[in-house]
């Protein structure tokens, strides 16, 4: 019995051994928080200047002697790992890029190409799937370094901008996540990525950066956009404006609340046809200065024709602009052809810049619009 | 007297489901995608009911020898010397399988868990909780079978249903539009991932109803079936064929995708690793039983506790073995080739008993 219980003694600090799991153990006073990463091209070509933000959590404190929530540091490197290297060098703690929230990417870096330095976030499971990436027009570490009216850090409130004002507004676009990077690098896809211009004290997050290869070929500004997210068929809700005519009154704008777009190839006698399903419905939001003295149907029927009128320009206008002046493909056609004609894309497939450039939109568009507001006056 | 000895109907389900459902369950959207492309789907269903129909045979063959194992019978269908050549292959595919879930356990672990912690902890912790196991005996490791289906079966059953919203169904239009090839391929890379259900080999002296064996012990193939094919819809359908393959654990990507209630829930990732664990815990310990209890009855003896102890070593060496991930890609192939050829053996072995008229239901 005696033996029993020293044994059973002995046990007690062997099971403890094997439950503090104590090779992994990350004390939270060690880590330093990246929440944001801004990558430029140095001065030297073959490096790159990389702006940490790093959170200051003490700042959240009442009584601390920290005034600001954060601080950037700047490193010069060869790619973001060894600069994230050198990080630790200058700091007392270890970074960590767990709660990285948004990298950023400025404008020479992106016409150089992004592909040489997206791998480090492919290929740990340090970086999460739902990043946030944008590019600035310009540095893009000036953009850490703005101070913000609401006094948060830049690097949260560009990843919210991105994250909610793309559920509200057309004309700012949904964000790429690492896991759509990835597919992109694996397949050669072009995309779009969200545009960020620094106007002194503010931020200017609408319009969109193209890339074909990888490589940043062009801009597209706000209105544009709108277009070439109904491409893509990521649409939610958000608000479209258009002039009347002059004995309509000035300008009307519609609340759109439901939207429905698809985008798929169509082989017509060996020339692609890219055919645009598009249904929006909305309730007028605002007149300004209403002079209508029109029955409710007649004037329903006349916004409907504008509006209609109206997206149908702003995606055409889009579609020619993304593929003949940046002869991208960010609507996903190639992808799409693919699946709906996989004989034709075998026979075509090393022929796709020339078929691409000489496609065809044709777009199906209903605007409805169901209610004009809690005024009757128009 | 003991009144109800052996394992319950569900019990053999559960048994063959989670010793099938196991390590595999990280990578068979890439193994699918990588080899069928596009028809990975439909290659993962029918590798999966040809697994079934294999199931099926080796119900069958044990069906005619009630009381016995593979080891046992093997001796009388094939002859004593054959017999014994038969399950001394037989044990050292089990050993074989088992050092590759502990190897890939502790491997994909680190990867994607504990970093730091050194690999032969990992894999002693999970051995000796194997053997404490099945030391537990048969019924032990039905009840914890049977405990940790639900769990398992739940969090794929998340991922899957998070996940199948975001399926981009215009990627399933090019499916066989590249013939027949693709699909054979895949089926015959597939089949390994199904591999597990040789446990019905030893399960029919153990069980309590022994007719009702076929019907349920095929039964234990349905949820692997259905969930192994709807991870490859779900991951093909949202990355495409192309990216799916380039990933090396990519159940685990469509883990991370999730964020529920806007981002209050995230990391899934770790919540699904967690109950992975216990998926690799159970076809571990079944392919233990295996291997202990071929040992055991080639030596001719009954009890095989003993011998879990003398095998665990063998199990840890060939485990540490492996250097790099080549190393250990090249030992699972040799042990999923084993397992093809194990399996499919059934099938000259249910003719020659037919042909020999061994064994057989006796009435009277």
């Amino acid at each position: 019995m005696a033996r029993r219980m020293l044994l059973f003694l002995l046990l007690i600090p062997l099971m403890l051994l094997s439950t503090t799991s104590c090779w992994d153990r990350l004390e939270i006073e060690d880590q330093a928080f990246i929440i944001g990463v801004a990558v430029d091209q140095a001065e030297d070509p073959d490096k790159i200047t990389v702006t940490f933000q790093i959170a200051q959590p003490q700042a959240f404190i009442a009584e601390s002697q920290v005034a600001e929530p954060f601080f950037n540091i700047k490193e010069t490197a060869e790619d973001v790992t060894a600069a994230r290297n050198q990080l630790a060098r200058g700091i007392n703690w270890i970074p960590t890029m767990e709660h990285c929230q948004v990298i950023l990417v400025g404008e020479e870096l992106a016409r150089e190409g992004l592909k040489k330095h997206m791998d480090f976030a492919l290929r740990t499971h340090e970086v999460r799937r739902r990043l946030q990436i944008g590019v600035v027009q310009g540095k893009a570490g000036d953009i850490l370094d703005m101070k913000f009216k609401s006094d948060l850090v830049p690097s949260f409130v560009i990843s919210e901008m991105m994250n909610q004002n793309s559920q509200y507004t057309f004309s700012l676009t949904d964000y790429m996540s690492i896991g759509s990077l990835h597919v992109a690098s694996v397949e050669n896809y072009d995309f779009i990525l969200s545009r960020i211009i620094p106007i002194g004290e503010k931020l200017d997050m609408s319009g969109g950066a193209v890339f074909r290869n990888f490589h940043l070929s062009g801009w597209l500004s706000g209105e544009e956009l709108i277009g070439a997210r109904f491409l893509r068929g990521d649409v939610s809700s958000g608000y479209l404006t258009v002039d009347l005519p002059p004995d309509l009154g000035d300008k009307v704008m519609l609340r759109v609340f439901e939207s429905q777009s698809e985008l798929r190839p169509e082989i017509r006698d060996d020339k692609l046809y890219a055919i645009l399903d598009l249904r929006l419905e909305g309730d007028i939001n605002e007149i300004v200065n209403p002079r209508a003295k029109l029955t409710d149907s007649e004037f329903i029927s006349q916004c409907r024709a504008l509006f209609e009128n109206y997206v149908k320009t702003i995606i055409t206008n889009t579609f020619h602009k993304v593929q003949r002046e940046y002869e991208s493909d960010p609507f996903r056609l190639k992808e799409k052809l693919e699946s709906y004609y996989p004989e034709f894309w075998k026979e075509n497939a090393d022929n796709w810049d020339e078929i691409y450039q000489s496609a065809e939109l044709e777009i199906e568009g209903e605007v409805r619009i169901r209610r004009i507001g809690e005024i009757k006056s128009r | 007297m003991k009144k109800s000895q052996g394992l319950s109907n569900f019990q053999i389900t559960a048994v063959v489901t989670e010793s099938v459902i196991g390590l595999i369950t990280l990578s068979i959207p890439r193994i699918a995608a990588d080899t069928a492309g596009i028809d990975g789907v439909f290659a993962t269903f029918s590798a999966g009911i040809l697994s079934a129909a294999m199931a099926g045979i080796i119900v069958l063959l044990c069906r005619r020898f009630p009381n016995q194992t593979v080891i046992e019978f093997s001796q009388e269908i094939l002859g004593k010397f054959l017999g014994r050549l038969y399950g001394a292959a037989f044990a050292a595919y089990c050993l074989l399988v088992s050092a590759v879930i502990i190897r890939g356990f502790a491997d994909a672990l680190k990867v994607l868990l504990l970093p730091k912690t050194p690999l032969e902890f990992v894999m002693i912790t999970m051995l000796l909780l194997c053997i404490y196991c099945v030391v537990g005996g048969i019924s032990t490791i039905a009840k914890i079978c049977e405990i940790f289906l639900l769990p398992v079966i739940g969090v794929i059953g998340l991922i899957i249903l998070f996940n199948v919203p975001d399926v981009e169904m215009f990627r399933f239009r090019a499916v066989f539009s590249n013939g027949l090839m693709p699909i054979l391929q895949g089926i015959s890379s597939i089949a390994i991932a199904y591999l597990g259900y040789e446990i019905l080999f030893f399960l029919s002296p153990v069980m309590k109803n022994k007719n009702k064996i076929v019907s349920y012990g095929i039964a234990g193939m349905v949820v692997p079936i259905i969930i192994y094919t709807s991870l490859v819809f779900v991951a093909i359908g949202i990355d495409g064929a192309l990216a799916t393959s380039d990933l090396i654990y990519p159940t685990v990507q469509l883990a991370r995708r999730i964020a529920l209630l806007g981002s209050f829930i995230e990391k899934f990732d770790i919540f699904f690793i967690i109950f992975w664990i216990l998926a690799v815990f159970t076809s571990a310990i079944t392919f233990l039983y295996m291997a202990s209890i071929s040992v055991t009855r080639l030596a001719g003896l009954r009890n095989y506790k003993p011998f879990i102890f003398m095998l665990v070593p063998f199990i840890y060496i060939i485990a540490i073995l492996p250097q790099n991930i080549v190393q250990i890609s090249m030992l699972t192939q040799s042990a999923d080739y084993a397992g093809i050829l194990m399996v499919s053996s059934s099938v000259p072995m249910l003719l020659i008993s037919l042909i020999r008229k061994k064994g057989g239901i006796h009435h009277g």
